[in-house]
């Protein structure tokens, strides 16, 4: 599958003062993607400019042909978002009827949207969780339903913000194994490093900077070298 | 970090909703009772009145009304597990009401004047008098003749009988304040 | 209060009807001053809650509140006026009460939401947005169960330091909580593509 690559150009986002991200410049093009580094390092917010959640104080951010800052609509079509607290990602009272949210913001039909919720949550072996109300779903089971939310939306790249973070072992575990079937593009921001290991590319963020782009080997190494610092 | 622009409308449609919920959690929780007041407080009013104080006029509003329709609906969301039609028709009905033009009240008081207040002493006190004016002035005035009219007890009786609550409705009064006040300090540009 | 799978002939009725027939006898029942006819629509009412085969479970707490109020009203008012007076008031209470639990017990929660939500849809012509009123409702429904988990934490982190009774220890952190909850959320909204426009939501 030929993926629209995304490109960051000169990409600063400043808040307030204080400076998040500096004159970021990369091309990603890669089908798993990993990002690393310490808190408040500026990994979320580099995560939130590939959908258009964080917008660019400087520089542009494209997806193909659009830019985040005019086509922000096309391209949340193409990029889905799995967030660190999969309790708040979660809108509706029943598991179906959230997962059917974003494919009625997509002005699909009725039929095809009931098809696509059955589809997905088959995919992933959560078709007994169809009808339960949300809350009363385990951290691992959220996180799930909140996958299929995206995977239904059908999008070409899914972003994950250090999606395994709130889950114990094993739940972290199942959940590494759905990102690794995957077809879509994954980009990846974790403190889960052993899930990198099979990833084509991994950038490591310090203070706002790309401080390091290539193989998840080196990368890892890097990251721990410069943590003991 | 300059977040998308459109999403100013979706935001509002959440703090409602998440609003809403805690007022509802509010209720659900067991009544409280402090030593020196006999009748045991519920927290829901105190939901309505921080609705208010903490998202201004019609945010607040909308948080308190989802509550209501939600109770009138059938969910039993109102303190002692009430909810349905009966709520609202019943003698009580007029302080459900009440909430919704409480909420509205203290919330045009703490976005036009007590947060444009300077100085410690004059936010609270303005903040005091707001939430008394929303949360027990227009909220009895909603409910005491609505009992009046409904049980054909003459005013001043419903009013004497609301006065039961009083106490427990000033105590509310200054926690909203001061958790208000505090929380604003903290998240500024809440209702802008 | 829910109707669970009500099966009375009550809950064949529109709500749409039951609501507006609860409506024009709550008024008429204000006209009335005879005690004799507000006694016969009483049975009535009685009638129709016991043959709408309702869980009686779900109605005796506020049955037993219900009660304890109109004895104050009855005692009150019969002291004050007369005891015909004081019957009537709470003749014409209990009546309504009554008919209110028949329609709320034999209505789904979903069709008396939908029903609101229909007498609500002229605010679009005052630039509200229906389909954004229904979205805070089922979000609320949502949320509800998460804002208690949150109380129920908060009040234990803080009774571990003594402070589970301190007012201010308690609600500081959970409007804080509340406001984070809703942040998060309203990013996910936007991810997932919700377009307040009304234009965008159609069914």
């Amino acid at each position: 599958m030929e993926l629209p690559s995304i490109h960051l150009e000169n990409v600063s986002v400043r808040y307030g003062d204080r400076d998040v991200l500096k004159d970021i410049n990369i091309s990603l093009n890669e089908q798993r993607i990993g990002v690393i580094g310490a808190n408040g390092a500026g990994k979320s917010t580099l995560s939130r400019l590939l959908n258009g959640l964080v917008l660019p104080t400087e520089g542009s951010v494209r997806i193909g042909d659009l830019t985040t800052s005019q086509h922000a609509k096309q391209i949340r079509r193409q990029v889905g978002f799995v967030f660190q607290n999969p309790a708040n990602q979660i809108i509706m009272p029943i598991v179906s009827d959230d997962i059917a949210f974003g494919l009625k913001n997509l002005s699909l039909p009725k039929a095809e949207r009931t098809q696509r919720v059955n589809e997905t949550l088959h995919e992933l072996n959560i078709s007994h969780l169809a009808d339960r109300e949300s809350h009363t779903l385990s951290g691992g089971e959220q996180q799930m339903v909140a996958l299929a939310s995206v995977l239904a939306m059908r999008p070409e790249t899914i972003i994950f913000d250090e999606p395994t973070t709130m889950l114990d072992l094993r739940n972290r575990l199942a959940f590494q194994h759905e990102i690794s079937k995957l077809s879509q593009r994954a980009i990846v921001v974790t403190h889960d490093l052993e899930i990198l290991e099979d990833f084509e590319r991994v950038l490591v963020i310090t203070d706002g900077t790309v401080a390091f782009d290539g193989q998840p080997a080196d990368a890892i190494a890097h990251y721990r070298q410069w943590s003991h610092a | 970090m300059s977040r998308n622009p459109s999403s100013s409308q979706t935001k509002n449609t959440v703090y409602i909703a998440v609003f809403a919920a805690m007022i509802a959690a509010m209720g659900l929780m067991p009544p409280i009772t402090l030593g020196i007041i006999p009748v045991p407080i519920t927290l829901q009013t105190l939901g309505v009145m921080l609705a208010g104080a903490l998202l201004g006029p019609w945010r607040g509003a909308m948080a308190s009304l989802v509550v209501v329709v939600l109770a009138v609906a059938g969910l039993p969301l109102l303190s002692g597990g009430r909810g349905g039609l009966a709520v609202l028709l019943g003698p009580t009905g007029g302080y459900l009401v009440g909430w919704v033009f409480g909420s509205l009240v203290i919330g045009a008081l703490f976005k036009y004047w007590v947060l444009r207040r300077t100085g410690n002493t004059a936010r609270f006190l303005a903040g005091l008098a707001s939430v008394i004016i929303g949360g027990i002035g227009v909220i009895y005035l909603c409910g005491v003749p609505w009992t009046s009219v409904a049980t054909g007890i003459d005013f001043g009786t419903s009013l004497v009988g609301s006065a039961a609550f009083l106490p427990g409705d000033l105590f509310k009064a200054v926690v909203t304040t001061l958790v208000a006040l505090t929380v604003h300090r903290s998240y500024r540009g809440l209702m802008s | 209060m829910i109707a669970a799978n009500n099966t009375s002939y009550l809950a064949l009725i529109k709500p749409g009807w039951k609501f507006g027939a609860l409506l024009v006898l709550s008024i008429a029942l204000y006209l009335i001053n005879s005690w004799t006819v507000l006694l016969s629509i009483f049975i009535v009412s009685v009638v129709l809650l016991l043959t709408a085969r309702v869980n009686f479970k779900q109605i005796r707490l506020p049955l037993i509140s219900l009660a304890v109020i109109l004895s104050v009203v009855f005692i009150l008012l019969g002291i004050q006026t007369d005891w015909l007076n004081a019957l009537r008031s709470v003749l014409r209470l209990l009546t309504m009460c009554l008919l209110a639990y028949s329609v709320s017990l034999t209505t789904k929660f979903e069709a008396m939401l939908e029903l609101f939500q229909q007498v609500a849809s002229p605010v679009r012509f005052v630039g509200g947005n229906p389909a954004q009123i229904a979205l805070a409702l089922s979000m609320t429904i949502r949320f509800i169960p998460e804002l208690k988990k949150v109380y129920v934490e908060v009040r234990e982190a803080q009774h571990a330091r003594g402070l589970a009774n301190n007012p201010l220890a308690v609600t500081v952190p959970l409007v804080i909580r509340s406001l984070r909850i809703a942040d998060e959320t309203a990013e996910a909204l936007d991810a997932r593509g919700y377009d307040s426009e009304p234009a965008a939501f159609r069914r």
